[in-house]
């Protein structure tokens, strides 16, 4: 019977899904105080896959000081994103949308200079054997990788949450988020609490690109699923709600892999879009979020 | 009941979030007669506007149009029953003229469904003659006739009021909400609003509108209804709010 | 010369797909990043009834907006009733998977592989023939933009476009509009994939993604959003700068990246410098008379 097959997919979309609450939370770190559609965010999370390939293997850093890096890295670049694109438009009294315009010029212009500077061909990076190992419980198989990357992105999660419920950082950025004209006149360095959002979401897109590129290596095209798996998680969620949507997104691993037992892995996207529409359709809220308003005035 | 009153709202109740907006409102409008909703900042005037033109639904209570239950219709569906409102906002098309403003919100325009767009010229001329004339008679009794080709967005704030109402009138809806009309103009524009809000009505119109301001047009009012809190704090005609304490220690803050 | 008019139909064909964008992106402000799909919905249709069932090349067009007609219509009313960055998702959404059908629905669309050996209609089969048959299709698609967009329907869009509470205050349905024009822009955009099949003979599913509607998104708001001319324009310049590539040595795994460095910068440049492009909208004050 194909009962234990069914428990083994359970576990690949555990996995698989702790990643993706990781990736809707980046996403929503960002989306929710500052309003912006973050396109580049697809960018952000391939290149720190890259980051880590170049210093793990171009440099032979060891793994865990190039993950570090990965991380800081990429947190610094989303905000020199930020700070060189959208933050000039918005003054220049560009609206949302001409920014949301800019997100998409940003990821085409980052995505191609990845490819002048490493190439289309797929990469991987070296991992001590001892990681890939799965440890066999009866007929299923779990890889210490499997553990480290569930364990980790739990860890990291509730590090959010303990951040932006007790630190004044996270208290400011909930501010923001709720009523942005209230958090200027209290007070808040809104600018800064800014870039502190896009240092964030970035690392946070980072820990799930790394530990997606340690165990299948990289594409120079991830990005584009991976935001999509983001923005869906998000929505299902509710925007607006941090356990919605890292909630969401565990179970969009969970259903992908499930999914896989009867359609074939190619048409897993299509799997996420399918849960997108019927979220769109049924419950555009999503899960924990306000209700959508018709019109915005 | 003698006469069923022409709108008539049925314990009305809005909240967002935590906030309590409208409470438990129920008030009747006369057909013919200009009645004024008044009270403070915050009050839920507005809120009970967006919720009989359709741009909010209410939690609780039913809104009655000349005997028909408006719970359901969406705005624009509000507008063809006859009930057209104005923003306090404005909410103009900045980019474009005086005249489309007016123009476009003419009811049953054949060209404004797709296909009739590529309908030839001459099959749309005499429709769109008499559309024409409407405009022009419009812009002529607000006094806009002179610039009609005008951008909004460079228009005065007193002319860009006018431009609101006669995007209103031009809807051809025959209860007109209006959300403070008066604010912002001067002491002899609002001479100028209150002739056009007599008019309107002496033209068959029922007029519904906000005012924080007591004064400025409680004289020309039939019945005016104060709102405090998302309650209804006091109705009566404008002699009888005047001298209303509950009312004067609201406004006065006392 | 030959390829003087390739280049020239590759404008053209650009030309409908970015003026059909700027519908959807300049008149009415709906985002949309999913135009190269309802591209390659176009190319596909025409491709697979040309090759595979012996259709005429003008009898695969109704067939080809039908589809794309149909499946916009189906995308735009489940999205586009709600607030604007919801569209923007669903939009987003769909590309992708449209993409992934392109690329896997092996069966009927030849996978990676692509379609190959798509023949141009008989009499237009010189590339000087079909220039003149793909300026052809621009001037009946200017045509319809331009009668759109002075229609009182047109107007309509720009109301919506500045304020949708207010168009909804004023009794217009601001679904329904945004609904027709999406699906008028896909269904043009499908005629635009169809003629692209025909003029390069050979399509792929690397060719509609969401680089290509990017591109598109790029190519109207350096045009000029709004404005259906400054579409052609911004077409024609940004087709012809990197096919001037091709005389220098420059090998296709530099050169297209290089296109798409240049277009994204140019399109940062002109959202933060001249947002209304190059060729700024103008709305006539519109005294019908």
């Amino acid at each position: 019977m194909a009962h234990w097959l069914l428990l083994q997919l359970l576990i690949n979309g555990i996995v698989a899904g702790s990643l993706y609450a990781l990736l809707a939370i980046s996403f929503a770190t960002i989306y929710a105080p500052t309003k912006t559609f973050h396109f580049a965010h697809a960018s952000i999370y391939v290149y720190s896959g890259y980051f880590l390939y170049q210093f793990a293997m171009g440099w032979g850093w060891p793994l865990p000081v190039s993950i570090l890096g990965g991380v800081v890295t990429a947190g610094a670049m989303g905000v020199l994103v930020d700070r060189v694109v959208y933050t000039p438009l918005r003054r220049s009294g560009a609206g949302v949308m001409e920014v949301l315009l800019s997100s998409f010029a940003v990821f085409v212009v980052l995505q191609s200079v990845l490819l002048l500077v490493w190439k289309s061909d797929p990469r991987t990076i070296r991992v001590p054997e001892v990681l890939k190992n799965g440890i066999p419980f009866g007929v299923l198989t779990v890889t210490p990788l499997d553990l480290l990357t569930v364990a980790t992105a739990g860890a990291v999660l509730a590090a959010v949450a303990v951040f932006m419920r007790y630190t004044r950082l996270g208290k400011a950025i909930r501010a923001i988020e709720n009523d942005a004209g209230m958090a200027v006149m209290v007070g808040i360095p809104t600018e800064g609490v800014r870039m502190a959002t896009f240092f964030l979401g970035s690392a946070l897109v980072a820990v799930a690109a790394v530990f997606t590129a340690l165990d299948k290596g990289l594409e120079p095209t991830i990005g584009v699923q991976a935001l999509l798996v983001a923005v869906v998680a998000m929505i299902v969620g509710g925007v607006g709600s941090f356990p919605g949507a890292a909630l969401a997104g565990l179970l969009l691993g969970v259903v992908e892999n499930l999914g896989i037992w009867k359609i074939p892995s190619e048409w897993k996207s299509t799997i996420t879009f399918s849960v997108l529409a019927l979220f769109l359709l049924f419950r555009p809220s999503g899960f924990f979020g306000q209700r959508v308003a018709r019109y915005s005035e | 009941m003698a006469s069923a009153p022409y709108l008539q709202v049925e314990g009305l109740w809005k909240a967002f979030g935590g906030l309590q907006a409208v409470k438990d409102v129920r008030f009747g409008v006369v057909k013919g007669a200009i009645t004024s909703l008044i009270g403070p900042n915050g009050a839920g005037k507005t809120t009970v506007f967006d919720l009989i033109s359709g741009f909010l639904i209410p939690d609780r209570g039913r809104i009655i149009f000349r005997g028909r239950d408006l719970t359901g219709f969406r705005p624009h569906e509000i507008v063809s029953l006859g009930i057209a409102r104005t923003f306090q906002h404005l909410g103009l098309f900045y980019q474009l003229s005086v005249w489309d403003n007016v123009f476009l919100a003419l009811p049953a325009k054949r060209r404004e469904q797709l296909w009739a767009v590529f309908l030839p010229r001459r099959a749309v001329r005499e429709e769109e003659g008499l559309l024409v004339d409407r405009t022009a008679e419009i812009l002529e009794f607000l006094g806009l006739g002179d610039k009609a080709s005008e951008q909004v967005a460079n228009l005065s704030w007193g002319d860009q009021k006018l431009v609101s109402i006669g995007r209103l009138l031009a809807t051809d809806s025959e209860f007109l909400l209006m959300d403070e009309p008066a604010a912002g103009l001067s002491d002899e524009q609002i001479v100028h609003l209150k002739s056009l809000l007599k008019g309107l009505v002496a033209r068959g119109k029922t007029v519904l509108l906000i005012d924080h301001n007591m004064e400025a047009i409680l004289d020309i009012s039939d019945w005016v209804i104060v709102l405090n809190f998302g309650q209804i704090l006091a109705a009566g005609k404008p002699a009888e709010i005047l001298a209303n304490e509950d009312v004067v220690r609201v406004y006065l803050g006392v | 010369m030959n390829y003087f008019f390739y280049v020239i139909s590759l404008v053209a064909i650009y030309g409908i797909l970015t003026v059909s964008l700027n519908l959807v992106v300049g008149y009415t402000a709906i985002l949309s990043v999913a135009h190269a799909a309802f591209m390659g919905i176009g190319a596909y249709a025409a491709a697979l009834l040309l090759t595979g069932w012996g259709f005429n090349f003008f009898a695969t067009l109704p067939v080809a907006m039908a589809v794309a007609g149909l499946v916009s219509g189906i995308l735009a009313v489940s999205t586009l009733r709600l607030k604007g960055d919801y569209y923007i998702i669903g939009s987003f959404g769909f590309q992708v998977i449209l993409y992934n059908v392109f690329l896997n629905w092996i069966g009927l669309t030849g996978g990676p592989f692509g379609i190959r050996n798509i023949p141009r209609p008989q009499a237009f089969g010189s590339n000087l023939r079909y220039a003149i048959l793909t300026l052809g299709f621009l001037a009946v698609c200017l045509w319809v933009a331009r009668r759109v967009g002075e229609s009182p329907y047109g107007k309509v869009l720009r109301a919506i476009r500045e304020d949708e509470a207010a168009a909804a205050s004023i009794g217009k349905n601001v679904t329904r509009y945004k609904v027709s024009v999406f699906v008028l822009s896909s269904m043009l955009a499908s005629v635009g994939g169809a003629l692209y099949a025909g003029l390069i003979s050979y399509i792929d599913p690397f060719t509609f993604t969401i680089h290509e509607s990017i591109f598109l998104l790029a190519l109207v708001i350096i045009g000029g959003s709004g404005n259906v001319y400054g579409s052609v324009v911004g077409a024609a310049v940004l087709i012809v700068i990197p096919e001037a590539l091709r005389f220098f040595d420059v090998p296709t795994t530099v050169a297209s990246p290089i296109r798409e460095i240049l277009y994204g910068l140019l399109m940062i440049l002109f959202l933060r410098f001249r947002p209304k492009g190059l060729l700024p909208e103008r709305i006539t004050p519109g005294m019908v008379r």
